[in-house]
């Protein structure tokens, strides 16, 4: 795998290598940017909650001319199914398994490249092709897809009864079924690459978390995802060639009879049942990564190993394999009948036990620990914190009756970006922190960084926790004007409440890309180990070069060797021949 | 710095529990109960609350100590503790033990929403038909019978008895809707191809707002409805008064 | 009764009860009456504001039924400004009584995007229907006026003043226009539903499956043509200039009402703005009334049997 020869041209370089670092930073580009996209996509909802029907400032002009400058009911149904696509399909999950797959797997494990490195970069292309598709959606008539991102039928199946159900649901589906092969590639490269490219010696219990889980995610997608495109498979077919696997008999909508097109007699909660069966266990892709970055970050910056190892490998193998069985939970007002409630009530409170168990310990791992704040510890830290309320605000949800009136209100929406944003995002965050050096050969302001985080971090919660009010009030989701409802109508101080703070929230990140920017000319130019951790990606330059290593590495112990045991110094490293305490350009804490 | 980080969490978890005090009285709450099943499900609500709160503030707490101090001062390198069996499985079987209390807690009210022994028999029943962006409602007419010509037909206000067990049956003319009336905690999602049943009883009469809470279309959040619960007498009497409209020869238009 | 309603007619009845006992004077009764009312009636522009947020977005903001939702709704928004409205208790051609518009928006149309507005006060209702009747009339004043000044190259303002003049008229002068059965509805029995699926087949009656069906299923030889294409379309349209197509009337859809006054008036006097006939009025070629009221009974009877009939799927295919 060597690609010798030093200059080979931009393109050649950042567009069509093959190299795994490369690849990764691709997918973080690509997703960061949608990240931001469904973030602005977020304002415009969080405007419309607010101020309903009223114009926006300057965006309103330029935005709707169509709509009298405000953004339309049809309008709304597409901002909130778009967003909600975007932060899971195009920005959270490559983010996780494709930008810090990618970049860390083959660091971590001591390999030169992942398993499949031109799979790897045509996973990347084709995940790139998916998002184009899915953004060709708000250009076509009827506007983008509008069925919400989970896309029940009939509304999202049948074109008469949704704006966004033509075109725009078929460019959707056809961009989810792509990104879906992207996926599944990604996964299949880096399952591959964990089994069969670790360097001698780290056997698996000597694995960080990170790589534990990167890999069990990547099991997951490649359990479950396959469903999911089946299914979305399923609703092209309904669409072009006349099947009707979701369309029942007997409807009228919008003066349109399907029975009159011929085939029907199809069932609407077949999809939810596809659609869950991924899209569940895709929160955990989403988390368990996040969880084990989260792991290693701490034990590098408290000095002391993480707490519980193999209870922490268990309980991430087990939160994926209970994913996998607690999908109906979303389904509890759909109908569902008494005794499959209770299996599914009782497999997610189930789950909650591992994630509580991982929470515990990183107390624990905490606890005694010398502890160095740098900005990707103060990351870490908030998605500890944050990571319990929304596990909590899950139990809520998983009890059956509690669920039937919490169900498609607020508090849902509470909890999931609890988890994701203050759980998964704040975890990217500091990954982006703690490897960035690693990446680039530099490091981002310390400063600036823990300034952004606690500015993060508090109008976060001001956004998400006045959520939870607003769900146990009763207030919907997805709807344009709470105001519609008397009941909802004294919560409108709330509504402008969390939007001021997600407008605050958003201007925020701003801190953040100022530090990237700045930090890629002028940062700090580190060595090999500024931060002095133990595992496999510090052995190599920053950055590393084709081939990563510059030595051949064998592992003779754990990857969280740090405190009073670890020898001479407060650590050691993995690999045999490792030198702690030379690198002089580590930055301090 | 630490410390700094410490009082951020400290103070976070003030702001939880003083939010969740103050809620209540701002009626950022659950509306007042008006079904029998309210009562059980707002128990359970309340239960899980205190739990949570609990294990929270616990949790907390503990992450700020051990934020707030750190390794002890006079070691120059945290302890290397890998782990600890006991731990693990002190915390593991405490937190448990709380799921499965919740878990077996929450069985009987499950039953009593889902499990078709518990659906009434022979009290008032009425269908309902969910469309984009309407409730339409149908009660049986002189003949007591659904489903025959002398069915009464409403748009948008669901009259029902107070006090008495109530039998819904609910159906969609196009995509999936939900029904949901927050004051009686009862939420039911109306499938096409189905005809799902719904049952509650209503503790006194009232006024509920009915909610759409399935996304079904461009006029989801305006999909409004009431649900108007009168004494049973009343009840028989608006019924007996509607079948007599059904007969009119428009006469009442003309003034 | 909505709470500021209840408080209106409670404060009204107290004003009555102080002029009888003579504690107030009748002119000043009358004042405090009107203020009341003013207080409880939402202003034009309070009016305005509701309709911006509730109807604008599919009616438009002219009532032209063109608003950004309207595309995707199918049958579109009425566009008020053609003054026709398609379900009132009149015969025809009249304007919309208030109470027509009024049942409209408290109970919405069955089987269209139009919602009932029941959760608006009856004050809020009312000032709504008012509205519609605004933009109806500036509607077609204007296109009346347009009309003209294409014909004659100008318009002046006595043209304004008389068209205004002349449509107010229409709009006010509807109470015995009000269609009330001549005879009481007769109980339904297999006999008056089978004499009704006659009248609907026989061409010198009902005439109805001629557009309707056979079967009521909307798909009569009337109502369909053969395009330019070879393809089959609809054979009229409606006064909006759209494509129409027959009631399918096995779904039991009835978007005037489903009560059976409301189906006999719709026989009665027919929908305007689309092909159904008014029977109630129609005269045979010996002068004599084509439908007695028993025979318009015997239909609704027979029309609203097919609603429970249980066709093979064979419905209207989407335009």
């Amino acid at each position: 795998m060597s690609h010798a020869g030093a200059q080979r041209g931009f393109v050649r370089t950042w567009v069509l290598s093959t190299d795994h670092k490369v690849v990764g930073i691709q997918y973080l580009v690509a997703s960061a940017s949608m990240l931001l996209f469904g973030g602005l996509l977020a304002m415009a909802m969080r405007w419309q909650l607010a101020w309903p029907w009223t114009e926006m400032p300057i965006l309103g002009k330029l935005l709707f001319p169509a709509t009298g400058r405000v953004i339309s009911p049809a309008f709304y149904t597409s901002l909130f199914t778009m967003h909600g696509t975007a932060m899971v399909f195009f920005a959270i999950l490559p983010l996780l398994t494709g930008a810090f797959g990618n970049f860390l797997i083959p660091l971590l494990v001591g390999a030169p490249d992942m398993a499949f490195p031109r799979l790897n970069a045509a996973s990347f292309w084709i995940l790139l092709f998916a998002m184009g598709l899915f953004l060709a959606g708000f250009f076509v008539e009827g506007g983008a897809a509008s069925a919400g991102w989970t896309s029940y039928p009939p509304l999202a199946t049948l074109p008469s009864a949704a704006p966004g159900s033509g075109s725009g649901q078929t460019l959707w589906l056809l961009a989810i079924v792509v990104s879906g092969v992207a996926s599944i590639l990604n996964a299949l490269n880096a399952v591959v690459t964990v089994v069969k490219m670790r360097v001698p010696g780290l056997t698996w219990m000597r694995l960080p978390l990170t790589v534990w889980g990167l890999f069990v995610a990547a099991a997951l997608v490649l359990a479950a995802l396959p469903v999911l495109t089946a299914g979305g498979v399923l609703q092209l077919a309904d669409r072009w060639i006349g099947t009707a696997f979701y369309t029942p008999m007997g409807l009228m909508v919008n003066q349109f009879a399907p029975d009159a097109a011929g085939a029907t007699g199809g069932v609407p909660l077949l999809w939810q049942h596809l659609f869950w069966f991924y899209s569940h266990p895709a929160v955990y892709v989403m988390v368990l990564p996040a969880m084990g970055m989260v792991s290693d970050i701490l034990a590098v910056n408290a000095r002391k190993p993480v707490f519980g190892y193999r209870p922490m490998v268990w309980a991430i193998v087990a939160i994926a394999g209970l994913g996998l069985i607690v999908w109906g939970h979303h389904m509890f007002t759909s109908g569902m009948g008494l005794e499959i409630g209770r299996a599914f009530m009782i497999s997610t409170m189930l789950i909650a036990l591992p994630s509580a168990v991982k929470t515990f310990n990183w107390v624990a791992t905490i606890w005694g620990g010398r502890i160095r704040l740098t900005a990707a510890m103060c990351f870490v830290l908030g998605f500890v914190a944050l990571f319990v309320i929304g596990g909590l605000s899950g139990i809520w949800l998983a009890a059956t009756p509690v669920d039937v009136y919490l169900h498609d209100t607020m508090l849902v929406v509470a909890h999931f970006h609890y988890i994701v944003f203050g759980g998964t995002v704040m975890a990217v965050f500091g990954a982006l922190h703690h490897w960035f050096p690693k990446m680039t050969g530099r490091a981002l302001s310390e400063n600036l960084g823990r300034v952004h985080c606690a500015g993060t971090f508090v109008a976060l919660n001001c956004v998400f926790l006045p959520m939870h009010q607003l769900g146990i009030a009763g207030m919907i989701r997805r709807t344009a004007d709470p105001n519609v409802y008397a009941l909802y109508q004294h919560l409108e101080p709330l509504n402008r409440f969390v939007t001021w703070s997600a407008f605050a929230l958003m201007a925020w990140q701003v801190l953040f890309l100022v530090n990237v920017v700045w930090s890629l000319r002028s940062g700090t130019r580190v060595g090999r180990n500024p931060w002095q951790g133990t595992t496999l990606e510090w052995e190599a330059p920053s950055p590393p070069g084709h081939g990563n290593f510059d030595r051949d590495l064998v592992v003779e112990c754990g990857p969280y060797e740090y405190g009073d045991a670890a020898g001479e110094h407060d650590w050691r490293p993995q690999a045999r021949g490792g030198r702690p305490g030379v690198d002089p350009t580590a930055s301090r804490s | 710095m630490r410390h700094l980080a410490a009082a951020l969490i400290v103070i976070l978890t003030a702001a939880v529990i003083v939010l969740f005090a103050v809620s209540p009285g701002q009626g950022w709450w659950l509306p007042p109960a008006a079904s029998t099943i309210a009562r059980p499900i707002d128990a359970l609500f309340d239960g899980i609350l205190v739990t949570a709160a609990v294990g929270f503030v616990l949790v907390m707490a503990l992450l700020t100590w051990a934020v707030w101090r750190g390794a002890s001062p006079r070691a120059d390198r945290a302890r290397s503790v890998h782990g600890h069996l006991g731990l693990e499985l002190g915390w593991t079987a405490a937190i448990g033990a709380v799921l499965v209390t919740v878990a077996l807690a929450q069985l009987p009210t499950w039953a009593a929403l889902r499990d078709t022994a518990a659906m009434p028999a022979g009290g008032a029943t009425a269908t309902v038909l969910a469309q984009q962006f309407a409730w339409r409602f149908g009660y049986a007419g002189d003949d007591g019978v659904l489903g025959t010509p002398d069915d009464i037909e409403a748009a948008s206000e669901l009259v029902l008895p107070a006090g008495e067990p109530v039998l819904l049956t609910l159906r969609s003319r196009d995509v999936i809707h939900s029904f949901f009336v927050p004051a009686l905690r009862v939420k039911q999602d109306v499938v096409p191809g189905r005809a799902i049943p719904l049952w509650f009883t209503i503790e006194r009469p009232g006024t509920y707002e009915l909610v759409c809470a399935e996304l079904c279309g461009l006029g989801h959040y305006a999909m409004a409805g009431r649900v108007r619960a009168i004494p049973r007498g009343e009840y028989d009497a608006w019924l007996a008064q509607q079948s007599r409209a059904r007969l009119s020869t428009g006469v009442e238009d003309r003034r | 009764m909505h709470p500021r309603h209840a408080g209106l007619r409670a404060a009204w009845l107290g004003l009555l009860d102080e002029v009888r006992v003579g504690r107030t004077s009748v002119d000043a009764a009358r004042a405090r009456g009107r203020e009341l009312f003013e207080g409880w009636y939402p202003s034009l522009a309070e009016s305005a504001e509701r309709y911006r947020v509730e109807c604008l977005h599919c009616h438009g903001v002219e009532g032209g039924g063109d608003g950004p939702s309207a595309q995707f709704i199918e049958p579109r928004p009425r566009d008020f400004r053609h003054g026709v409205f398609k379900y009132t208790a009149l015969t025809q051609p009249s304007r919309p009584r208030r109470e027509d518009l009024l049942r409209t928006l408290t109970e919405g149309l069955n089987g269209t995007s139009m919602p009932s507005f029941a959760r608006l006060s009856l004050a809020e209702r009312h000032g709504l229907a008012d509205l519609v009747r605004l933009l109806a009339i500036r509607g077609e004043v204007e296109r009346r006026l347009a009309g003209a000044f294409a014909d004659e190259g100008e318009i002046d303002d006595d043209a304004i003043a008389e068209e205004t003049a002349d449509l107010y008229e229409r709009w006010r002068s509807t109470e015995d226009k009000v269609v009330v059965a001549e005879s009481e509805m007769p109980p339904v029995t297999p006999e008056l539903i089978a004499r009704g699926a006659a009248l609907f087949r026989d061409t010198t009656k009902g005439n109805c499956s001629s557009c309707h069906g056979e079967n009521g299923a909307g798909d009569g030889v009337a109502a369909w043509k053969v395009g330019l294409d070879g393809r089959r379309e609809a054979a009229y349209l409606d006064a909006w200039g759209r494509p129409i197509l027959p009631r399918d009337l096995r779904h039991g859809i009835l978007r005037g009402g489903s009560r059976p006054i409301d189906v006999y008036r719709r026989i009665w006097s027919g929908i305007p703005g689309t092909p159904m006939p008014a029977l109630g009025t129609a005269k045979g070629p010996d002068g004599e009334p084509v439908l007695s009221s028993a025979d318009v009974w015997s239909l609704v009877h027979f029309v609203q049997s097919l609603a429970r009939s249980v066709p093979e799927p064979s419905g209207q295919a989407e335009r």
